[in-house]
């Protein structure tokens, strides 16, 4: 599936926030997306986009871990096979908390990862039309045809006005 | 682009205002009468007190001196903008070096236990014997006073390079700062070490634990941050110096800090507990029994509470730490929590054979509150006197612009 929409070219990181700014004062844009080279920093804020959900899974990624160690510790330790190791109580947890430190890191961050690739899309999502400049020195913002109120039009006009050097529309068959 | 064509924003200055100066020193003053009252109702109590507020403040200057290095190593922009807050705070560090003498020579015995050995319970004297070599008068003052004049050096290098870049603007003068804070790292880390085992540790000359260095060091490091992030809040407010210089990144960035420092002191305390609890020897555990026995307990839990629980969920959010006052609490909370600290390694020493209970008197903040308020006196009149940002620096550029 190829998808639709416009694609404006900006001349250079700054260019490319001020118009994000400017367009998101006319519209409520909820679809769409930038094409840099770098990172651009603050770019994410100039468009408006709501902060990530992913704190919340890592979180579940973390309390998961934790609570995976506390029982398997105390399960191998103290029930399934209890040693009685330096006169420590069975459930000696200061021993553990290590182990609990690093299994809530290790899911934290498979969680970070896994989340991360399940909300862009990754890796099948590959069909976003793709001009070979954005990973060199072209910079822009792409208004897909699924954006509500979609109007090629005007959404031509706004970029224009906000200093797009270029405007490409991308219909069926393109990229 | 040629230098010509920035225009980048200077500081306003700063004066001191002079209500503040007589708040200050008017505190200073009730911290003083407050540490007479402690010498005058319990002398022992008193000198231990003293050593508290000492070390607290000394620590805040100390501290400083190390954020401003790892700034120069790491080649930081960050925190270009209010490195003459850091230049500032380390100016009490001549003051800590010249107290440091009557605090060692008059309080003696009555700080360090085992620099009175005839007072000593003789079962105690045998601990002693073995450790002569390093816990003697004159070693102990030479290593300390050594670090302390090596770190005034420096910090004083740093300062008159930073201001001579002022006038000259001159990129040469960052490039040997750079140097010299390297040089101050190697001199650090055995430095701050030693001097937490002379001052703190070996105030139960009993005890060991090679953790305990690094432990005193977070401490420091986090109560300088803390002081640092309320006297750049304060700046930066309206009509302050700092204000539009100082961004809403800046303030996040030291927020982000004082939040890894509170799990790095967390890591470091548990750390030394774990391998003593573990090894479980009576002569290592017996510190941590003398701060658990006789009603010590809750005050230990309290502790964990106050300086990890509380603020590792309250510095967590985003939010807390990009808005002035929510960050300037929990920086205010820090400074509070690493005073427990310090009342919690040094109390319950009064009595090396344990038997002393977690009382608290009016007059234990005494000192604390009285160096504390010369320090703000201190910092706010060395800010006063110079340019408050340093704007010829190469990186201000950078500063300015500093993006998340």
């Amino acid at each position: 599936m190829t998808e639709q929409g416009i694609l404006g070219y900006f001349d250079g990181p700054k260019a490319i926030i001020l118009a994000a700014r400017q367009m998101k004062k006319k519209n409520a844009f909820r679809k769409w997306d930038a094409f840099v080279p770098f990172p651009v920093h603050t770019l994410d804020e100039a468009m408006g986009i709501p902060a990530s959900r992913l704190p919340w899974i890592v979180l579940l990624g973390g309390l998961s871990g934790l609570s995976f160690a506390i029982w398997f510790l105390s399960w191998t330790s103290a029930v399934n096979f209890p040693i009685w190791v330096g006169g420590k109580p069975m459930l000696s947890w200061p021993a553990w908390v290590p182990i609990f430190f690093e299994l809530t890191v290790l899911l934290s961050a498979f969680a970070n990862l896994g989340g991360m690739l399940l909300f862009c899309g990754l890796p099948f999502q590959v069909d976003k039309p793709l001009d070979l400049g954005f990973t060199d020195d072209k910079f822009a913002l792409w208004i897909p045809e699924s954006e509500p109120g979609f109007d090629a039009i005007r959404f031509e006009t706004m970029l224009r006005e906000a200093g797009a050097i270029e405007i490409r529309v991308v219909g069926k068959g393109d990229a | 682009m040629s230098h010509g064509e920035i225009h980048l924003p200077e500081g306003r200055p700063f004066a001191y205002p002079s209500k503040q100066k007589t708040l200050h020193l008017a505190l200073a003053g009730i911290g003083l009468a407050l540490c007479a009252g402690g010498f005058a109702s319990d002398p022992a109590r008193a000198w231990k007190t003293v050593l508290i507020g000492y070390m607290f403040v000394t620590y805040l200057g100390l501290g400083a001196a190390f954020i401003q290095a790892i700034q120069y190593v790491a080649n930081a922009a960050w925190g270009v903008g209010f490195r003459r807050v850091t230049e500032a705070m380390t100016a009490i560090l001549p003051i800590s070096f010249v107290l440091y003498l009557p605090l060692v020579l008059l309080g003696k015995g009555r700080v360090w236990a085992w620099m009175d050995e005839a007072t000593l319970p003789h079962p105690l004297h045998h601990f002693l014997e073995s450790k002569h070599w390093y816990l003697n008068l004159k070693g102990f003052m030479i290593r300390d006073l050594v670090f302390l004049g090596l770190v005034i050096a420096i910090t004083r290098l740093w300062r008159r390079w930073s201001l001579a870049q002022d006038r000259d603007g001159d990129e040469i003068h960052t490039v040997h700062n750079t140097r010299l804070a390297a040089a101050f790292l190697v001199l650090w880390a055995p430095g701050i070490s030693i001097l937490g085992f002379d001052m703190l540790m070996s105030l139960d000359f009993k005890w060991f634990s090679s953790m305990f260095g690094v432990y005193t060091f977070v401490g420091c490091f986090q109560s300088a941050l803390a002081m640092l992030t309320l006297f750049t809040l304060w700046h930066r407010r309206k009509g302050g110096s700092f204000e539009g210089i100082v961004g809403e990144n800046n303030i996040h960035d030291l927020g982000k800090m004082l939040f890894g420092f509170t799990v790095f002191w967390a890591y470091i305390g548990f750390g030394q507990m774990l391998i003593i609890w573990y090894a479980d020897l009576p002569e290592e555990t017996v510190w941590f029994r003398d701060r658990w026995d006789n009603g010590w307990a809750a005050v230990s839990l309290a502790l964990i509470v106050a300086h990890f629980v509380v603020p590792f969920f309250y510095l967590m959010r985003r939010k807390v730490k990009r808005n002035p006052t929510l960050l300037g609490l929990g920086a205010l909370w820090l400074l509070g929590a690493q005073l427990f600290d310090l009342y919690w390694m040094t109390i319950p020493t009064l009595n090396l054979e344990g038997g002393i209970g977690p009382q608290m008197s009016v007059f234990d903040l005494g000192p604390a509150l009285a160096y504390f308020c010369l320090y703000l006196f201190v910092v706010q009149t060395t800010i006063s006197r110079h340019k408050t940002v340093p704007s010829q620096d190469p990186r201000y550029d950078e500063f300015i612009h500093l993006h998340q």
